[in-house]
C-alpha cells in the first residue's frame, strides 16, 4: 500500500501562523515529525512521565477565521459561534468542566453538554472535538473524499503536493495500460492532458494552508475537468484531434472559479467528440482518422458512458479527487450511473458555460461528477456565480445559499414527499429490482412516495418526446465559441474545416457534414427568443414546477439508467425543462436479476427538482446515500504498490 | 497552560460509569475496565521544595479524550503552573485547576485514531507546609464513540512534608562600649538587645530541641519554614 512520507512538510521552517500568536494560553498542536505506527492506533509510552512538549512547537495549520464547511455534523456542536469546531470551543468546555445548569456560564456551553448528563465532563469534550476536520490517522488516497483530504492535509498527515503527485503517478500507471487481465479488457483512456504546473499550485495551496488554515473546502485539491472546459495551463480539444492546438488564453468561468476556491486543475479528462454522445469517443493527438473509447473501471470492455466518459472514468478509478464535466442531454448523468458516481446536473443559469465548448446552449450546462454528495455539494459551492458573459446566470441573483453544504444533513429525507412515474422506472429487472428496493429507504427515512399516473405522468412523456438541441444548435453556438476562445493557432474554425482536417473521430462525418447544413432561420426559429425549443423547455419548466407544487413534490425520482445502458427517455426530462438534477448510486446487478447483465453493474437513482432547489436535492441524495452507501470501489484500480 | 476555574467539581462526582454520546453509532457496551492507574510522587520533602507527580495509565484499549484528577491538601501543596505534561502531539491539552485538584485534560482530534496502550502524565506541586500530603488521583477515560470508563480513586500516593529544621545562629556577645558623646549632641547610646535564641541562654525563646513542649517547638518550626517558603517563593517568582 503506497503511504505518503508522513513527515508534513509545510511544517518545516514556516512563519508561526497568525493563529498561534493569539494570546490563547495552551494548545499546541504539533505533529510528531516521526513515523507513528502504522496500525492505526498510538501506543505510548511506557510507564513514566511522557517527553517534555516541545515549547515552542507550531501548530501545523491555522484555524480559518470563516467556516468553509456547513454541514450541519460539522456546525451543531459549535460554541464560540464561529460554524465551525475549533479548540477555542474545546478550551471554553475545558474551563467549564464540572459546570451545570446552576452555572452562570451554563448557558454558553450548555450546547455542549452532549450527552445531556447536565453537566460538562471529558465525555462531552471528546464529542465536541469528534466534530473537527483533522485526522493524524494513516491517509489512503483511494476513495478519499474531500473531507478525508481536508483533514489529512489540516494534521499534516499529507500535503496538496502529496495529493497531486500521488494521484499523478496514479494516472501513469493506470490511465493508458490494459489492467484487466480479461481479454477483452481496456485501458481507461480518460485522461487526454495532465497540468506541468499543478504542483506548484499544490504548494502554493499548501502555503495557504500554513499561514491562513483551510480557506475552502477545495483548498489543494486535485480536480480533473473535462476537455471542454477552457483552461489557461492546457489545450482544450474537445475530444478531437482538429483542435489538438487549442490552448485558450483564459480559464472557463468555472474554472477560474475553481482556482480562486484553491482547487488544483489536475488534468482534462476524456469526452465524447465535441460532447455528442454517450460513447465517449476521442480523436485528440491521434493521427487522422483514428480514435479512443473510454472504458468503465469496473468493466473495461464497458463504455465509461458519455460524454463526460472520461470524467466520469477517472473520478471512479481515483485518478482525481473531484471531476467536472457537463450535461446536455446526460453526459453528466450517464457516466455517473455507469460508474457508481453522484452527479449534478443544475439549473440552466447556476453555472456559467462561458468558456466551454458549446453544444447545445438552450441546455448546456456544466456540473460535478464526484465519488460523494458531500463532494459534489462542496465542487458546486465553488462554480456558481453571475457571470456577464453568460446572461441566463443573472436568474440566480438570491437564489443561491451561502453553502451547499448546509444541506448535508443525513436525515434530510423526513418529511419529503417524492414522486415517481412507473414508465420511467421501466421495466429492466435490475431497475425494477433497485428501485423497489430504494422506494423502500425513502419510506423508511420518513419520506412519502407517491406515483404520478395519469395526466401527471403523461405530462413527464411529453416533456422527455422533445428532441435534443444538439442538432440545431451546434453549428450556432459553436461559431460563437470559436470567435471568442478558441485558440488562434488552430486551423479548422468550422464544422467545413473540421471535417477537411480529417482529424476527428471518422464515424462522425455524417453528423458534422448534416450539422453544418443548418442554417441560422433553423437555430433561430428553434433556439432564438421566441424559438419553438426555447417555448417548449420555458413551459415544460412551468407545467412541471407546477405538477409538483400542486403534489407538494419536493422531488421527482426515475433510474439514471440501466446497467450500461439507457433507460429510455429519463435523460431528457432535466434538460427539457431545465430543472436541476442530482443522480447517486442505487445499488448494482446481482445474479437474480435474471438478464444477462454484467456483474456488479451500477445503476444512479436521479432526483429531479424545482429550478434552483439544488440544496434540497442534495439533501435528498444525501441522506439517501447515507442510509445506503452503495458506490463500490473498482477493484481493478487499488493503491499502487 | 493555566486555566482556574473555580467551580470544579469532580469530573468523577456521580461516581459509576457514564455512557457518552456516540459519534457514530451508539454502543451501549462498556469498556471493559483494563486501564490501571498508579501514581508515584514524591514521597518525602521538605517543606518548601517541590513534589514531582507521575500519573500512570496501563493498557489502555482506545483513550480518544482522557481526565486525569489529582486531588491534594491545599493547605499542603500548590499546583506548579505549567508543570503539567501534554499528551501525545497532534491533541487538545488543557490544566484546570479548583482548590484541592488539578485536572489534566486530553483529547485526540476530529477523527483522529484513538490512544492506546500505555499513558502518562506528570506534574509538580510545591509543598507548603509539614503534614502528610497524600495524593489521590481519578481519571476518566473517553473511547472512539463516547463511551466513558470512570475510575473513581484509582490511586494514591504517600507525600510527606517535613518541617524545614530550624537553623540555630551562634550567641553574640552585646558591645560593652558606649557611643562616644558627641560634641554639643545629646546622644545616647543604646545598648544593644541580647539575641533571643540561644543555645545557652534561658530567654523565653530558647529552643533545645525535640521534647517536652514539642508543640511550642512545632510552632516555632511552622514559623520558621513559612518564612523559609516565603523567601523561596519570591524566590523562584523572579
Amino acid at each position: 500500500m503506497s503511504r505518503r512520507p508522513r513527515t508534513p512538510e509545510s511544517t518545516s521552517g514556516i512563519a508561526r501562523s497568525p493563529f498561534s500568536q493569539r494570546n490563547t494560553p495552551v494548545i499546541s498542536r504539533r505533529v510528531r515529525q516521526t513515523a507513528i505506527a502504522a496500525t492505526g492506533i498510538i501506543s505510548v509510552l511506557a510507564v513514566g512521565t511522557l517527553a517534555a512538549a516541545p515549547a515552542s512547537a507550531d501548530p501545523v495549520v491555522a484555524e480559518p477565521a470563516t467556516a468553509v464547511f456547513l454541514s450541519p455534523y460539522y456546525t451543531e456542536l459549535d460554541l464560540t459561534g464561529d460554524d465551525q469546531v475549533t479548540d477555542d470551543d474545546l478550551q471554553l468546555l475545558a474551563d467549564s468542566l464540572g459546570a451545570t445548569s446552576s452555572s452562570p456560564e451554563w448557558a454558553s456551553v450548555q450546547t455542549g453538554d452532549v450527552d445531556a448528563d447536565g453537566t460538562i465532563t471529558v465525555t462531552d469534550i471528546a464529542a465536541v472535538s469528534s466534530r473537527i476536520i483533522y485526522d493524524d490517522g494513516p491517509f489512503d488516497i483511494v476513495e478519499a473524499s474531500t473531507i478525508d483530504m481536508q483533514a489529512a492535509m489540516n494534521a499534516g498527515v499529507t500535503t496538496s503536493v502529496a495529493l497531486t503527485q500521488e494521484y499523478f503517478d496514479r494516472i501513469a500507471a493506470y490511465d493508458k495500460a490494459k489492467i484487466d487481465p480479461a481479454e477483452s479488457g481496456r485501458a481507461l483512456n480518460s485522461i487526454i492532458t495532465t497540468s506541468t504546473v499543478a504542483l506548484e499550485s499544490a504548494a502554493a495551496a499548501d502555503a495557504t494552508r500554513a499561514e491562513q488554515g483551510m480557506t475552502s473546502m477545495l483548498l489543494g485539491i486535485p480536480i480533473a475537468v473535462k476537455d471542454n472546459y477552457d483552461t489557461v495551463d492546457m489545450v482544450t480539444t474537445g475530444g478531437c484531434g482538429c483542435w489538438d492546438a487549442n490552448q485558450t488564453s483564459d480559464d472557463a468561468f468555472m474554472v477560474k472559479s475553481l482556482r480562486d476556491a484553491g482547487a488544483i486543475i489536475l488534468a482534462k479528462a476524456s469526452l465524447d467528440e465535441f460532447a455528442f454522445g454517450f460513447a465517449s469517443e476521442y480523436s485528440s493527438f491521434q493521427p487522422a482518422g483514428t480514435s479512443t473509447l473510454v472504458a468503465s473501471p469496473y468493466a473495461t470492455s464497458k463504455t465509461a458512458g458519455g460524454s463526460s466518459g472520461g470524467t466520469g472514468a477517472a473520478i471512479a478509478a481515483n485518478l482525481a479527487g473531484i471531476g467536472f464535466g457537463t450535461d446536455t442531454g446526460g453526459s453528466i448523468r450517464i457516466p455517473s450511473t455507469y460508474n457508481q458516481l453522484v452527479g449534478i446536473r443544475p439549473t440552466v443559469g447556476l453555472t456559467s458555460r462561458d468558456g466551454i465548448i458549446p453544444l447545445a446552449l438552450s441546455q448546456d450546462t456544466g456540473g460535478p461528477i464526484a465519488r460523494s454528495v458531500t463532494d459534489a455539494a462542496v465542487a458546486l459551492d465553488a462554480v456558481v456565480g453571475v457571470d456577464p458573459n453568460d446572461a441566463i446566470t443573472a436568474e440566480q441573483t438570491g437564489l443561491v445559499p451561502d453553502s451547499y453544504t448546509q444541506y448535508l444533513d443525513p436525515t434530510a429525507l423526513a418529511g419529503t414527499r417524492i414522486g415517481f412515474s412507473a414508465s420511467m422506472i421501466g421495466s429492466n429487472a435490475t431497475d425494477v429490482r433497485l428501485w423497489a428496493a430504494a422506494k423502500a429507504t425513502l419510506e423508511a427515512q420518513g419520506a412519502t412516495v407517491v406515483e404520478l399516473t395519469g395526466a401527471d405522468a403523461a405530462l413527464l412523456t411529453t416533456v422527455m418526446g422533445e428532441g435534443s438541441g444538439s442538432t440545431n444548435e451546434f453549428k450556432h453556438d459553436l461559431a460563437v465559441y470559436v470567435q471568442n476562445h478558441l485558440s488562434p493557432a488552430v486551423t479548422a474554425r468550422s464544422l467545413t474545416e473540421i471535417v477537411a482536417s480529417k482529424k476527428f473521430v471518422p464515424s462522425r462525418q455524417g453528423t458534422y457534414v448534416q450539422r453544418e447544413a443548418v442554417t441560422e432561420e433553423t437555430y433561430q426559429n428553434w433556439a432564438g427568443p421566441t424559438g419553438t425549443h426555447t417555448a417548449f423547455i420555458a413551459n415544460a419548466s412551468t407545467n412541471v414546477t407546477a405538477l409538483m407544487d400542486s403534489l407538494d413534490l419536493d422531488s421527482i425520482v426515475y433510474p439514471s439508467g440501466t446497467p450500461y445502458g439507457t433507460n429510455g427517455s429519463n435523460m431528457r426530462l432535466s434538460p427539457n425543462t431545465g430543472m436541476p438534477a442530482v443522480t447517486v448510486p442505487m445499488g448494482q446487478t446481482s445474479p437474480d436479476d435474471g438478464v444477462n447483465a454484467v456483474p456488479n453493474a451500477g445503476v444512479n437513482l436521479e432526483f429531479l427538482g424545482h429550478n434552483y432547489d439544488e440544496g434540497t436535492l442534495i439533501g435528498l441524495a444525501y441522506a439517501f446515500e447515507q442510509a445506503t452507501h452503495y458506490r463500490t470501489t473498482p477493484a481493478l484500480y487499488p493503491d499502487l504498490p | 497552560m493555566k486555566h482556574t476555574s473555580s467551580r470544579l467539581r469532580a469530573v468523577l462526582a456521580a461516581g459509576g460509569i457514564a455512557l457518552g454520546l456516540s459519534m457514530v453509532a451508539a454502543s451501549p457496551a462498556l469498556a471493559a475496565p483494563t486501564t490501571t492507574v498508579t501514581m508515584t510522587a514524591t514521597p518525602e520533602v521538605e517543606a518548601g521544595k517541590a513534589v514531582d507527580v507521575s500519573v500512570a495509565l496501563a493498557g489502555t484499549v482506545d483513550a480518544y479524550s482522557y481526565a486525569i484528577t489529582v486531588t491534594f491538601d491545599p493547605a499542603l501543596l500548590d499546583y506548579v503552573d505549567d508543570s503539567a505534561s501534554e499528551g501525545p502531539a497532534g491533541g487538545f491539552d488543557s490544566v484546570e485547576e479548583a482548590a484541592g485538584s488539578v485536572t489534566i485534560l486530553h483529547s485526540r482530534l476530529g477523527t483522529s485514531p484513538a490512544l492506546a496502550g500505555d499513558l502518562a502524565a506528570s506534574l509538580q506541586f510545591t509543598s507548603l507546609a509539614a503534614g502528610d500530603a497524600t495524593l489521590t488521583t481519578s481519571v476518566t477515560l473517553v473511547d472512539t464513540v463516547g463511551a466513558t470508563t470512570v475510575l473513581a480513586d484509582a490511586a494514591t500516593a504517600p507525600v510527606t512534608i517535613a518541617a524545614v529544621p530550624v537553623e540555630t545562629t551562634p550567641p553574640t556577645t552585646p558591645p560593652t562600649t558606649t557611643t562616644p558623646p558627641t560634641s554639643g549632641g545629646d546622644t545616647t547610646s543604646t545598648p544593644t538587645a541580647a539575641p533571643a535564641s540561644s543555645t545557652n541562654g534561658d530567654g523565653s525563646l530558647a529552643i533545645t530541641g525535640f521534647g517536652a513542649g514539642a508543640l511550642a517547638v512545632f510552632a516555632i518550626a511552622l514559623l520558621g519554614v513559612g518564612f523559609v517558603a516565603l523567601r523561596r517563593r519570591s524566590a523562584s517568582a523572579r
